[in-house]
């Protein structure tokens, strides 16, 4: 009874303390969102100001790298495209002249076919590197009958001078005509040997120029 | 905050605390036991805050020493318990074990170990006190034996300021201590402990110093006599003297009347203190109580403010006193550790956050220097192709010109046909040549078929002739691993051997198959 009379000694001694540590938790807590919020919001400004520049300089050495080789790689570009060794080609060129060649070398039968255009492996190389994704690749079967195997070398010569090196020889096989062995001789309605070929052709796409 | 220090002796209650005014602390009050009223009226005022020192000086405390079994230290507790409870049973309100440095061997060969049992037998006056104390709910900190007290004292600062060393400490001596002018302190101490302790009032009829003094030597004399019949000591055993007089000049007087009058002539006084020690310097002018009390406790209670000893004796109310402040300290340090850590990570984090600012304005600027050179290179003129892909056009152009050189084909037929026109009896109507591995190989793997000829029934010319011409194939130095994969006669014995002339179309002629590989280039 008389003790209710008195505070409480553990009042005296804890309160105080108690609401101290959980005023201290309680500020560090309330703080540390506060805090927090800020930083993520200047988080998020330092990333979004670091994408914009990331963006920029991209662009800017994009620009620059456009300039040094076009001013590398430019004339040259320009003089292989006059000179049809850029790898340009066209299947209408190639027929049109394959058809001349047809002519001058009296290949009879001659017949032509082109495979599919498809984008280039660089896997179908030993060595030789495609720099950029724009190569492309069609296969053209050739069958030709010919006088003699000399014919052989003129057609290939023919078409690197008149349409494009740019191309692989896969495959060729020259069959002499089974009559013709013992007594081989120039006629012109009958060809001696038949040649069949598989020549890949490569043609690139170059892209056009944009500002990124 | 108040600190109060009350002094509770047999007649009276002596409070003493700082005055108000001054920081000077001072007897307040001097209440005796049967004025009741008056220290009610005087308890009636004290609040939690104000922290309380009880010093009891009885002449009824007791000093007992018992023998004990030798145990390990976690065992002492219980048997420091069973005395505790069996003085507080035989009524003693207050009471402390103390383990002594003393052992022994009894005659049965068991190692024995001292231990005193210090008690105060329940005083009507105290435990009214103490009940009043604990019903106000006052911090009753501590409570201290006088006796125990002034030892403490002795050993840990009077001791220690005059570097007695501790082999002195630990022969028996007498520590004297005058507390006013007819009043002393007498205690025997024995190995670092207080053994006996004993008032001394002289007659207040001696008047001058030497009479005063040859009393306390009478007393001495007597005291030692005392040790000898009790067989605390060996009978003529060698005793020593501290003299210890806060507030008189008589030291050098004393160690000479002990060493004249008390001293045998055969004691061996090497190792033995004798001595008279000045204290008065020790004590700080700001703490000055008076002639009521013994002359020793203004230093006891300066001792108790600088050094906080452990209470001597404890009661349930003090033992939680004490665990409440220790949770109140702990509690604080919990806070201010929470505190300076949580600022720490706090302040971390702001400075993280204001350089993320700067960083963002530094980018900032870095990107409007970037936005001017961009502008500045958007203003050249540009071809129309991409200037990567140019580039790529080019390379693979030079490579593959590079590659193929000047020759149009990649096989060499004109090498195989000067070997052909070296060997009549051959004819070729079969060339297949393909790309050894990738289309930029230098390499084709090449197949060629033929006939040699004349047969006429006999296989070994034929043979003979194809062997010839694969022989020179070989020597040619762009040919490589030239094999017969068709012979025109199967020498293989395992193989049976057919020709069927009539699916040749040389009516003449066997046919046989080579392959090979050729550097094309």
């Amino acid at each position: 009874m008389a003790k209710a009379m008195y505070p409480q000694l553990s009042h005296y001694y804890l309160k105080k303390n108690i609401v101290l540590l959980i005023t201290v938790v309680v500020v560090f807590v309330v703080g540390f969102f506060i805090l927090d919020v800020y930083q993520q919001k200047a988080q998020t400004q330092t990333q979004t100001a670091q994408q914009a520049l990331d963006q920029s300089l991209n662009r800017v050495i994009y620009l620059q790298r456009q300039l040094r080789l076009e001013k590398q790689y430019g004339p040259l570009y320009q003089q292989y495209d006059d000179q049809n060794l850029l790898a340009r080609q066209d299947r209408v060129k190639w027929t049109d002249e394959l058809l001349k060649i047809k002519q001058e070398l009296l290949m009879v039968p001659f017949t032509m076919q082109f495979e599919p255009e498809e984008k280039a492996q660089a896997n179908v190389f030993d060595q030789l590197k495609l720099m950029q994704p724009i190569f492309y690749s069609t296969q053209l079967n050739l069958t030709a009958g010919i006088q003699s195997d000399a014919d052989v070398i003129r057609l290939f010569q023919r078409i690197n001078q008149r349409i494009s090196p740019m191309y692989f020889i896969k495959e060729c096989h020259l069959k002499a005509t089974p009559q013709e062995i013992k007594h081989a001789q120039f006629r012109t309605k009958r060809a001696n040997m038949n040649l069949q070929c598989s020549l890949v052709l490569f043609l690139a796409k170059p892209r056009p120029f944009e500002i990124r | 905050m108040m600190f109060y220090y009350l002094y509770a002796e047999e007649e009276r209650l002596n409070i003493i605390s700082q005055a108000d005014s001054s920081k000077q602390t001072v007897l307040l009050q001097s209440i005796a036991w049967e004025e009741r009223d008056h220290l009610e009226q005087w308890l009636d005022h004290l609040s939690p805050r104000d922290q309380i020192v009880l010093i009891v000086d009885y002449i009824d405390e007791t000093l007992h020493r018992e023998w004990v079994p030798k145990i390990h230290f976690w065992e002492k507790a219980s048997i420091e318990k069973r005395f505790l409870d069996k003085t507080s049973f035989e009524g003693a309100l207050f009471s402390h074990v103390r383990w002594l440095k003393a052992t022994q061997k009894t005659e049965q060969g068991r190692e024995e170990q001292a231990l005193m049992i210090a008690s105060l037998y329940r005083h009507e006056s105290l435990a009214f006190l103490l009940d009043a104390l604990e019903t106000r709910q006052t911090s009753l900190r501590a409570i201290y034996s006088y006796a125990f007290l002034a030892e403490q004292y002795f050993f840990r600062v009077i001791a220690a300021k005059h570097k007695i060393k501790r082999k002195a400490l630990n022969a028996p001596f007498m520590l004297l201590i005058r507390e006013s002018s007819h009043s002393f302190r007498q205690m025997f101490v024995e190995n670092g402990s207080l053994r006996i302790s004993r008032h001394l009032e002289l007659p207040p009829e001696l008047v001058s110093e030497t009479e005063i003094l040859s009393a306390l030597m009478r007393e001495m004399d007597v005291a030692i006599q005392y040790l000898y019949n009790q067989r605390t000591l060996v009978p003529n055993a060698e005793v020593g003297l501290v003299y210890v007089s806060p507030e008189f000049n008589d030291g050098d007087q004393v160690r000479e009347l002990f060493m004249g009058q008390i001293a045998r002539d055969a004691w061996d006084l090497s190792s033995i203190p004798v001595l008279s020690l000045p204290i008065g310097s020790f004590k700080k002018a700001d703490v000055s109580i008076g002639d009521h009390c013994p002359g020793l406790l203004p230093w006891l209670i300066q001792f108790i403010e600088q050094h906080h000893p452990v209470s001597f004796y404890k009661t349930p109310y003090q033992a939680r006193v004490q665990k409440l402040q220790t949770t109140r300290i702990a509690l604080l340090a919990a806070s201010i550790l929470l505190g300076a850590l949580g600022s720490m990570i706090l302040i971390e984090k702001a400075i993280d956050t204001s350089l993320l600012k700067e960083k963002t304005l530094a980018i900032q600027d870095k990107q409007n220097a970037m936005q001017t050179r961009l502008t500045a290179l958007k203003a050249y003129s540009y071809p129309d192709v991409n200037a990567a892909d140019m580039q790529a056009s080019v390379q693979f152009t030079q490579a593959v010109t590079q590659l193929k050189g000047n020759s149009a084909l990649d096989i060499d037929l004109s090498a195989i046909a000067q070997v052909v026109s070296r060997h009549s009896h051959i004819q070729l109507d079969d060339i297949h040549w393909q790309k050894n591995g990738g289309l930029d190989s230098r390499f084709v793997q090449v197949k060629i078929g033929g006939w040699v000829g004349p047969f006429n029934g006999q296989y070994q010319q034929p043979v003979k002739w194809v062997d010839e011409f694969l022989t020179e194939l070989k020597k040619q130095p762009k040919v490589k691993e030239a094999t017969l994969t068709k012979e025109p006669l199967n020498r293989k014995l395992e193989n049976a051997v057919s020709v069927n002339s009539s699916q040749s179309p040389v009516t003449n002629g066997l046919p046989f198959q080579i392959t090979f590989v050729m550097e094309g280039r």
